[in-house]
């Protein structure tokens, strides 16, 4: 506290009463006269330190806050997998709701079916449901949804069963292919519609039909219908896409498109009897 | 005219620390600046600088026109009579100023409100901590501020800079 002087202040008496003036002075009119001008100069230097004074207490309230936030997050994290999980679950019962909808409307009174959940995809053309013995699938049980051919049970366990799809390359089925205009569930007798039979196998790249008549009038977008005896009652398969144009062949082969994609598959029906 | 440059440049320095700082830690530096600069300069630009700089933050801030030199005219008696009774020279001379500095504060909180809405405020013991933890934080600022004072003052010339 060196260095400065003590000497009487008269002015702080003044700056006092001057002070005093100055507060009745702003409740007068003249109060608005004055403000403008300091104002108008002052305004843009306080709003530049007022933000980046503002800007630090944001950033220092974060960093005290810190330990709230993380946890915060992970709240957030939870209720963001819990959310998640609700609204998978409405969609998985939503997509139950239509396979059972299409199914109902389609299926053949006198069979009996169960509905299983799809587990699990292969790539090699198989899923896995999660119904086995114990509901009573067995081996060979036809897979389908309404009148649509999924593929046949290959393998069952206690719980749960393996259905090997028409893109594998152990399925082969004789089918029959109709005219897109054709509805299965009207039409009873197809025989009149047929424009040719073929064999119908799973390949790498997919379902291809073959041994289709060289002078059949088969063409992209007629419907391929399984007509085999292990398979019991007509199902679609699918749709026929790019046939084959060789005038040397002696037949004709075509790839079949599937009507669902059956990695995206959620819901099936088991035909038991 | 040199001297109404540099008052011109510290009135737009003090606005915008003065802003700066309240808004990041409700902290001011206008009462730092008012208690370590009486007597080391001019009284009238000392006053002057006071009137301005307490009028120009009154309106900045919204107050009521004339709060920021009331409280600072109150308060700098108080402490003129406060270091009659402490000598300022030595370390309980910041006492007093501990003491401005908490009654800056409380007064400006008070008075403001009972200028602009005519209502006394409510004062808890949080807000009278964090009164005194600005008044410990503004007394290390100035004593600081003396430290630098003696440091490049003569002791013998107090208006001469010490060369080394």
């Amino acid at each position: 506290m060196k260095g400065i002087s003590s000497t009487k202040n008269y002015g702080l008496f003044f700056f006092f009463i001057f002070s005093i003036a100055i507060v009745f002075l702003g409740r007068t009119p003249a109060n608005g006269v004055i403000r403008y001008p300091f104002s108008y100069i002052f305004e843009p230097v306080y709003f530049v330190g007022n933000s980046l004074g503002s800007s630090v207490f944001s950033w220092g309230r974060a960093l005290v806050d810190a330990s709230s936030y993380i946890s915060e997050y992970k709240d957030m994290q939870k209720e963001i997998i819990k959310v998640k999980a609700e609204n998978e679950e409405k969609i998985l019962n939503y997509q139950e709701y239509e396979s059972l909808k299409y199914h109902s409307s389609m299926l053949l009174d006198e069979r009996k079916y169960i509905e299983g959940t799809v587990l699990k995809y292969f790539d090699k053309g198989d899923i896995q449901i999660n119904i086995g013995k114990e509901e009573g699938v067995k081996d060979g049980n036809v897979v389908s949804i309404g009148r649509v051919f999924i593929g046949v049970i290959s393998e069952v366990d206690a719980k749960g069963s393996l259905v090997r799809l028409p893109n594998n390359s152990a399925s082969n089925f004789e089918a029959i292919i109709v005219d897109s205009n054709i509805d299965i569930g009207i039409e009873k007798r197809l025989d009149n519609f047929i424009k040719s039979t073929g064999v119908v196998k799973g390949e790498v790249n997919g379902i291809v039909i073959e041994n289709m008549g060289v002078n059949s009038t088969v063409s992209d977008g007629d419907v391929v219908i399984l007509r085999d005896e292990r398979v019991g009652d007509l199902y679609i398969l699918g749709t026929l896409v790019g046939v084959s144009k060789n005038p040397a062949s002696t037949s004709k082969s075509a790839v079949v498109s599937p009507v669902f994609d059956y990695s995206n598959l959620l819901t099936v029906f088991v035909r038991i009897k | 005219m040199i001297k109404i440059l540099l008052l011109t440049i510290s009135f737009f320095l003090l606005i915008f620390f003065e802003s700066f700082l309240f808004k990041a830690f409700s902290f001011s530096i206008f009462v730092i600046i008012a208690v370590s600069m009486w007597k080391r300069i001019g009284s009238i630009w000392y006053f002057i600088f006071l009137f301005i700089g307490g009028i120009t933050l009154d309106i900045v801030f919204h107050q009521s026109l004339g709060l920021h030199t009331l409280v600072l005219s109150i308060l700098l008696i108080f402490l003129w009579f406060l270091w009659l009774i402490v000598p300022r020279e030595s370390w309980f001379g910041y006492i007093p100023i501990l003491v401005f500095v908490f009654l800056y504060y409380l007064l400006l909180l008070v008075l403001g409100s009972l200028l602009q809405d005519s209502v006394v405020p409510q004062i808890t013991f949080g807000v009278i901590g964090g009164f005194v933890v600005k008044s410990i934080i503004s007394v290390l600022v100035c004593m600081g501020i003396d430290s630098l004072f003696v440091s490049v003052r003569d002791v013998k010339g107090q208006d001469k800079i010490r060369l080394r």
